[in-house]
């Protein structure tokens, strides 16, 4: 329903070869995002199932479509933020999150998740309707609906469990460093939490896991965020090749101006016109946003536009 | 990585040539437009290969002004090109009398489209036909009005002495767009006069 099978296989198949290839450490954060994949895979097939027209017509208006929205909402949304609060948690505040908390919230909420969803499958094939609040006895419904509550209790307990450990380790968690998890990517070598400016130059990255270079050992070349171009000219920044972003030129950064706050109001006030049938504002709008487009292309001296 | 930053030490600065940030950015309204006339043309052959009876509905299309027109823009985008090979040497007043040629050119082509519009014996609501017909060509028209817009604006910062042959990539920009809609011409001509003459 919500996304293309060559996108799923592509995917799901991505991240297993990742794990495969990688060497899994098994914390919080990675329990997180597995747990994600499984739930992607089943809210993937119950999205094509969903899509087949003459499944559809026995599927369509039931709790099975209730089933199928949750596991994608919950399962490839909820989960995997919450895994990414995990893994950058100490880069933003300073402080790791509580691990032993980290993992009873997890099985709480994967466990208390499927006992509450999974069953609404079978609920809706047996015919229960969506977007009801009760329903009369003796359907057959009532056993299964009491699985989903018992579930869906885990699944808030697992929640609220998360929550606390955000509170409790801002305050006592343990202290981080720069690179609590060993990893290769360059926030994680900036204290943490990181400095405003972030980098004091633009780094120069040669691989693609720039923190693991002298081990890998797969190439010379040597990423650095310590060395790089001076760009002290005003405002400059590095413009690189596509694919293999070699420094290709220096580009001048726009100073501060209104054109593009002109053109962005009199596109607004374009569309209020449109739907009011206003033809006359139109017209104006139209040159108001043709004439703040030309004054924001026009070309400039400090942006090296014209001349040496 | 210091060997980088030192053996390349003289970039180009700001908007030069094909560097330019706008460059890219005119390659992707390129991307984008090219798409979205793809997709108009492929509604016409899907409809055409699904046409009961006889297409186009009103006989073939005339050419007595498309062939003109088709002459008119291709001629256009000669005078572009020898224009900004004028401010590649460094002559401006010659890619002056390209953009004004352009210029023109633009504008004949689009009296030539209105006099075939208006030619038409069916209106924008007769048929199937005729609302591909109006859409297509009208939506080319809409990118001809905008080219015509950029080569004007071109024209005042020409004859403001704001080019030359080693800064000029808002000129190469407009130019690019302007034989892109040339491009898009030749492909519409071909959908609508010369496509239902071969079979």
């Amino acid at each position: 329903m919500l996304k293309t099978p060559a996108f799923i296989f592509a995917a799901v198949f991505a991240w297993i070869a990742t794990i495969w290839t990688g060497r899994p450490v098994f914390t919080s954060a990675f329990l997180f995002f597995a747990g994600f994949v499984l739930l992607f895979v089943i809210g993937g097939v119950s999205g094509f199932m969903t899509a087949a027209v003459p499944v559809d017509l026995q599927l369509t208006h039931t709790y099975f479509v209730v089933a199928h929205l949750h596991y994608v909402l919950i399962g490839i949304n909820v989960f995997p933020v919450i895994g990414g609060i995990f893994y950058w948690f100490p880069k933003v505040t300073g402080r790791l999150m509580n691990e032993k908390l980290g993992k009873w919230a997890f099985w709480l909420m994967f466990i208390g998740f499927n006992v509450g969803f999974f069953p609404m499958h079978i609920l809706g094939l047996a015919g229960m309707p969506r977007r009801i609040y009760t329903y009369a006895d003796g359907l057959g419904w009532g056993p299964l609906n009491l699985i989903v509550t018992l579930g869906s209790y885990l699944f808030a307990i697992g929640v609220l469990l998360f929550f606390v450990n955000v509170f409790v380790s801002l305050k006592r968690g343990k202290v981080a460093g720069n690179n609590p998890w060993d990893a290769a990517s360059l926030e994680w070598s900036t204290s943490s939490p990181p400095p405003v400016y972030n980098f004091a130059v633009i780094p120069t990255v040669a691989s693609r896991y720039p923190l693991w270079e002298g081990r890998l050992k797969e190439g010379e070349d040597r990423s650095s965020t310590q060395e790089g171009f001076l760009l002290d000219k005003g405002r400059e920044t590095m413009g690189t090749t596509s694919l293999d972003a070699e420094p290709d030129v220096i580009l001048k950064m726009p100073g501060d101006t209104y054109s593009p706050l002109l053109l962005a109001l009199g596109l607004a006030v374009f569309f209020v016109g449109a739907l009011l049938h206003w033809w006359w504002l139109l017209g104006v709008c139209l040159v108001a946003s043709l004439f703040a487009s030309i004054a924001w292309l026009w070309p400039q001296r400090s942006l090296s536009q014209i001349e040496t | 990585m210091v060997e980088v930053g030192v053996s390349r030490s003289t970039l180009p600065v700001g908007s030069k040539a094909h560097h330019a940030s706008g460059w890219w950015g005119m390659l992707t309204v390129i991307a984008t437009e090219a798409t979205l006339f793809a997709y108009l043309l492929f509604s016409y052959f899907y409809i055409a290969s699904h046409a009961i009876g006889e297409w186009p509905p009103h006989g073939l299309p005339k050419l007595n002004l498309a062939i003109p027109g088709t002459i008119v823009l291709v001629a256009g985008s000669f005078t572009m090109w020898w224009g900004e090979r004028g401010i590649n040497r460094n002559r401006p007043i010659q890619l002056l009398i390209g953009l004004g040629a352009s210029l023109l050119l633009g504008i004949a082509f689009i009296v030539l489209e209105a006099r075939e519009w208006a030619a038409e014996p069916f209106h924008l609501t007769s048929g199937v036909y005729s609302s591909l017909y109006f859409t297509i060509t009208g939506f080319h028209l809409a990118h001809v009005l905008v080219g015509l817009l950029v080569l004007s604006v071109l024209f005042i910062w020409t004859t403001l002495d704001y080019f030359d042959a080693n800064r000029h990539s808002a000129v190469s920009i407009g130019v690019l767009y302007w034989h892109f809609i040339t491009i898009v011409w030749l492909a519409v001509f071909f959908t609508f006069y010369i496509a239902p003459r071969l079979g």
